[in-house]
């Protein structure tokens, strides 16, 4: 039973080249993660450049224009009601016992293009039309029951609408079809009309989605940054007296570290939100302080084996000061290089910090727009299959903490540095 | 392979064994052919990096596969080891550069069945650093019984503890052994672990004890005891030896062929009291280097106890660089040894050579 | 022994030093209801409470706090406890064998996944596996409806907290991560070269091993999966310590001190005690650190 071979090739060859250089341990992360760290400082620029713009309000609870979001993120509102003497029971799109599953046909402008289900958008002043066709059944007739002001229907079931910009808002379309005698079908879906088309549609106080996803980005940046001014300081203070001095000094900061971690980080940032009114900035000052006992740990175990080296030794006997011995040669030459993926590290739980006190509500409030705020807003959309709201600032979310850690593991691999 | 009719218990044939470091490639077993008869000695001399090491970590499946053993045959008393393992490598060399291409894990998973059924019973080996090289997590007699479990679930015979290992304990001249039972391997001194990793090495009966320099990590008094010991066991029991130093003394009071080389290859091979002992006997001018050393010479050689690996593929001998007779030559005579790599020629009965000029 | 003596007695050092901050702080918190007490006195106030362990009853629910404690403390352990037996149940094994075959590419590939996985913050977690609950299976789950639906369903919504808390935030790739890189230097000691020379099981040692590390790693995380199991016991409506403690903070007006105090003071103990069990469980694993 030959089974097939997987070859190990071992060369003596140097790739001098972009893709030497792109297999090198961790760029691949690195370049990733840069990229969408390019993508946030954007975000912010934007926002610096023109916050009001990006704070209009339209229609409310606007789906995403691409059909293939819709149909990902929201329960299509397209129904057949089965109308039988007085009472309306409800059949769902997917199972429709009899009939067969409608595919009512929207095209918008000239070209008309087949798709499974109906667009659920409009924008103002673009001329829409949609074709209702059975797909069993192709030749009956349709009589419009319900529909917004302007839109015409023919009897073969093609509806043609111009919306105008004051009609902005969400209409329902109600179509009978007439064949079915006695019993007879209704379709009915809803199509929401708004002033300027939305890519990713609007949430539920009409705000469009990208330009709350751009506001937020100024919550990912400039809090991590504020944790790391504090923590990273701290912790080198800490550490670096703690790895160089030892003895008591030794003692008595690792008990500090120990109480530190052994706090939960979450109730102690609530406490100091009670003391500060949960003002945004303070938290993060705090989590800079609850994080450093661990960076501390790592930076004095690194103080500790360099402490053995000999080069020490030759500086002391140059008659250097232990100060200056312990700036210069140990932390900036030495421990600089997990100071940097420490940075990152705390910039990405920083965001997860600010999105959980948020979605606890006890962050960012209004009128500022943040990731997190945007899930605390919309969680009672899951019920209502409304999904895009919480989507997007997820994705978003998840992108950027993922960035930031991939950021500082590729640093770790560039740099071998193993088990932080 | 069968020499006076009987077969040997290991027979290494064209052993090779390169690795990888950044881009360097470093052959560290270059086709090295040695057989250990039932009952005799064999020693493995050479200076730290000449690939001795590697020889027996290769033989017994020990060493990593970046890419590791490449090629070779090996026969474990007449059973081929390195069967079905043909196709699984090759090497290649291209534009000046060397392509080693083998499938790892096949070549891994098939050594390893081949080599498990031996490992421990027929061969077993004692490593260098006898403390770091018992586990530190249980006690002696922990794993004595974990190895003992070990052996028996290949159907031996039956027996508890105390009739298996306390003779061999007995044997090994503890001081007090009811202590270093229930002890810890980082509460032993030197020759106390040594003697432990013996102990655990002879529990399986094995026909050949390899030992990779057993001794390099102990005091000289200890060294003195603890090789006593090896012989006099090894006469006992009647086992083979495949001894590896780097101390030619201690090689020649205890084998009775030995092996010299230098980076990767044989250079010498022959019969370790005539070699080493009486200095006239030795040809090749790495191990008249050697014994110079040894016995006190000032060693005059200009580039001495420097390996270099410069260059993969350099051509001609590899010694031509510190090569004292070399210096001494004609350049005429000295291009032969810059164009050519010596093999090992025989110049009498047991006595191999690898030099163009062995008769100065 | 005298090491032992000298963590627990850090222990209940730490514990105290932890009682004397929290009452700090929670002196501090303005509050406008109760303006007559000034701050010091508020402290000392705090503080009495702490050290006579006499909390009392709760303001919110007029419940004898201890039983409040008591109630609530067991659901949360209970979510804390499965999240660790899943977290441990599927890092253990991956880093094991991430560490063995780290030359593979699957290997690589596993790691990656992993880490991009638990990337995801809780919150993120716990909504996109609600969201696709809902899509499914057209189910609304929530803990108030749980003796509407069968067993199997029962056991996913326990399941369901516990896998978000074990995932979320890094977890699971930390830990993973940790025991990979401790199990390649274990891996690297000339001892695993005897052992296989002699053809015996390297995995009883190499598990030995890991035990300080595991034990490590998980003292280093408890503080964050308390945290975190405030934020999933909010998402999915569990009613354990930490929801209390959420509702006790962010009520408007004054809030609830006593549990509050009560509550924390719960988990600094936990966090204290298993990080003495990671010291001593270190000890027990490792001859080589009894020294004495």
């Amino acid at each position: 039973m030959p089974r097939k071979n997987r070859w190990t090739i071992y060369h003596t060859q140097r790739e001098v080249s972009f893709n030497h250089w792109f297999r090198q341990n961790g760029t691949k992360e690195m370049v990733a993660a840069l990229a969408v760290l390019l993508l946030l400082l954007l975000g912010n620029i934007l926002v610096a450049l023109n916050k009001d713009a990006l704070q209009n309000k339209d229609t409310r609870n606007q789906p995403p224009t691409n059909i293939f979001l819709q149909w990902l993120l929201m329960k299509p509102s397209l129904e057949i009601v089965e109308v039988t003497q007085g009472e309306v029971s409800g059949i769902d799109f997917y199972g429709t016992p009899g009939a067969s599953l409608l595919y009512p046909k929207a095209a918008q402008e000239t070209r008309p293009r087949p798709r499974r289900r109906p667009s659920f958008t409009a924008v103002a002043g673009k001329g829409y039309t949609f074709n209702a066709v059975l797909k069993d059944f192709p030749d009956v007739r349709y009589a419009l029951v319900r529909a917004p002001e302007g839109m015409g229907v023919s009897p073969t079931g093609q509806l043609s609408w111009t919306p105008k910009a004051e009609q902005a808002g969400i209409y329902k379309i109600s179509l009978d079809v007439l064949p079915f005698a006695g019993t007879g079908h209704r379709l009915s879906w809803e199509v929401s009309v708004s002033e300027k088309p939305h890519a990713l549609g609007t949430d539920q106080s009409g705000r469009d989605i990208l330009a709350c996803l751009i506001l937020g980005t100024q919550w990912t940046l400039l809090p991590g940054l504020i944790a790391v001014l504090i923590s990273i300081p701290l912790s080198l203070l800490f550490g670096g007296m703690a790895g160089y001095y030892g003895g008591m000094i030794e003692t008595f900061l690792s008990h500090g570290i120990t109480l530190f971690s052994a706090m939960p980080s979450l109730v102690l940032i609530f406490l100091t939100g009670a003391i500060f009114n949960f003002n945004i900035y303070a938290m993060m000052a705090v989590l800079g302080v609850v994080l450093f006992p661990r960076n501390a740990l790592q930076i004095k175990n690194k103080v500790l084996s360099l402490k053995e080296n000999q080069f020490i030794e030759a500086a002391r006997e140059l008659g250097m000061s232990d100060r200056r011995i312990l700036l210069k040669d140990i932390l900036w030459h030495n421990a600089r290089t997990p100071v940097l993926s420490f940075c990152f590290q705390i910039m990405a739980f920083a965001i997860l910090i600010e999105v959980t006190l948020s979605y606890l509500n006890l962050g960012i409030k209004e009128p500022d727009v943040s990731w997190g705020k945007m899930i605390f807003d919309h969680r009672s959309m899951i019920q209502e299959q409304k999904l895009w709201p919480l989507f997007f600032p997820a994705v978003t979310i998840f992108l950027s903490v993922a960035a930031f850690y991939l950021l500082a593991d590729g640093l770790n691999k560039r740099n071998k540095i193993r088990g932080v | 392979m069968d020499t006076n009719g009987k077969t040997p218990i290991l027979h290494v044939q064209d052993l090779k064994t390169y690795y990888f470091k950044e881009h360097e490639l470093i052959r560290c077993v270059d086709g090295i052919s040695f057989e250990v008869m039932p009952g005799g000695r064999m020693g493995i001399a050479g200076e730290s990096g000449s690939g001795k090491t590697q020889t027996v970590l290769s033989i017994m499946g020990l060493n990593e596969s970046t890419p590791g053993m490449i090629s070779g045959e090996i026969h474990i008393n007449g059973n081929r080891i390195t069967d079905g393992l043909q196709n699984l490598s090759r090497v290649e060399e291209r534009d000046g550069h060397i392509f080693v291409t083998k499938d790892v894990a096949a070549w891994q998973r098939i050594y390893e069945r081949n080599i498990k059924p031996h490992r421990g019973k027929t061969l077993s080996m004692v490593f260098q650093e006898p403390r770091s090289s018992l586990s530190p997590y249980f006690t002696i007699r922990e794993q004595l019984e974990e190895t003992l479990s070990s052996l028996l679930n290949g159907s031996r015979l039956n027996g508890g503890f105390e009739q298996l290992v306390m003779p061999l304990f007995e044997r090994l001249k503890f001081r007090n052994s009811k202590q270093i039972l229930s002890a810890y391997p980082h509460q032993l001194s030197g020759g106390e672990s040594q003697r432990i990793m013996l102990a655990l090495a002879l529990l399986g009966e094995p026909q050949l004890l390899i030992a990779d320099e057993p001794t390099t990590q102990l005091d000289a008094l200890t060294q003195f005891h603890v090789v006593n010991l090896f012989d006099s066991i090894l006469r006992e029991k009647q086992l083979s030896l495949l001894f590896i130093s780097h101390n030619l003394a201690l090689v020649a009071h205890l084998v009775d062929t030995v092996c010299i080389m230098y980076r990767g290859r044989i250079v010498e091979k022959g019969p370790a009291k005539a070699l080493i002992t009486s200095g006239s006997g030795s040809a090749h001018p790495y191990t008249r280097e050697l014994l110079n050393v040894f016995n006190g010479g000032r060693g005059q050689n200009r580039n001495g106890g420097y390996i270099s690996n410069a260059g993969a593929s350099s051509k001609g001998c590899r010694y031509q660089h510190r090569c004292d007779l070399k210096r001494r030559l004609d350049p005429g005579l000295g291009r032969r040894c810059e164009n050519e790599s010596p093999s090992l020629d025989k110049i009498s009965k047991d006595h191999w050579v690898a030099c163009w000029h062995k008769e100065r | 022994m005298k090491k032992i003596a000298s963590h627990i007695f850090t222990t209940v050092l730490l514990f105290l030093a932890c009682g004397v901050l929290i009452s700090l702080l929670l002196s501090l918190v303005p509050d406008y209801e109760r303006y007559e007490l000034s701050t010091w006195r508020r402290f000392l106030e705090n503080l009495g409470t702490f050290l006579t362990f006499r909390y009392g009853d709760a303001v919110v629910e007029q419940y004898p706090i201890f039983d409040i404690l008591c109630a609530r403390g067991v659901k949360t352990a209970l979510l804390i406890a499965g999240a660790l037996i899943l977290t441990l149940g599927i890092s253990i094994p991956l880093g094991i064998h991430a560490a063995r075959h780290k030359e593979h590419k699957r290997a690589r590939f596993i790691d990656g996944l992993i880490y991009g996985l638990s990337s995801v913050p809780i919150l993120v977690w716990a909504t996109l596996l609600l969201i696709f609950f809902q899509r499914t299976m057209d189910v609304f789950l929530h803990w108030q409806l749980l003796s509407n639906y069968p067993l199997g369903w029962r056991l996913m919504i326990y399941l369901l907290p516990m896998i978000c808390l074990a995932l979320g935030d890094g977890m699971l790739a930390d830990m993973t991560r940790h025991i990979r890189d401790e199990a390649v230097k274990l891996l690297e000691q000339d001892f695993v070269r005897s052992l296989r020379a002699r053809n015996v099981l390297v995995m009883p040692h190499l598990c030995r091993g890991l035990i300080p590390t595991v034990m490590a790693v998980i003292a280093g995380k408890i503080a964050y999966l308390f945290g975190g199991a405030i934020v999933v016991e909010y998402i999915f409506g569990w009613q354990g310590l930490g929801f209390a403690l959420y509702g006790a903070v962010s009520r408007p007006g004054s809030k609830d001190y006593p549990l509050i105090l009560a509550a924390t003071m719960l988990f600094v103990a936990a966090a204290l005690l298993i990080n003495l069990l990671s010291s001593l469980s270190a000890i027990w694993a490792d001859p080589r650190l009894r020294k004495d």
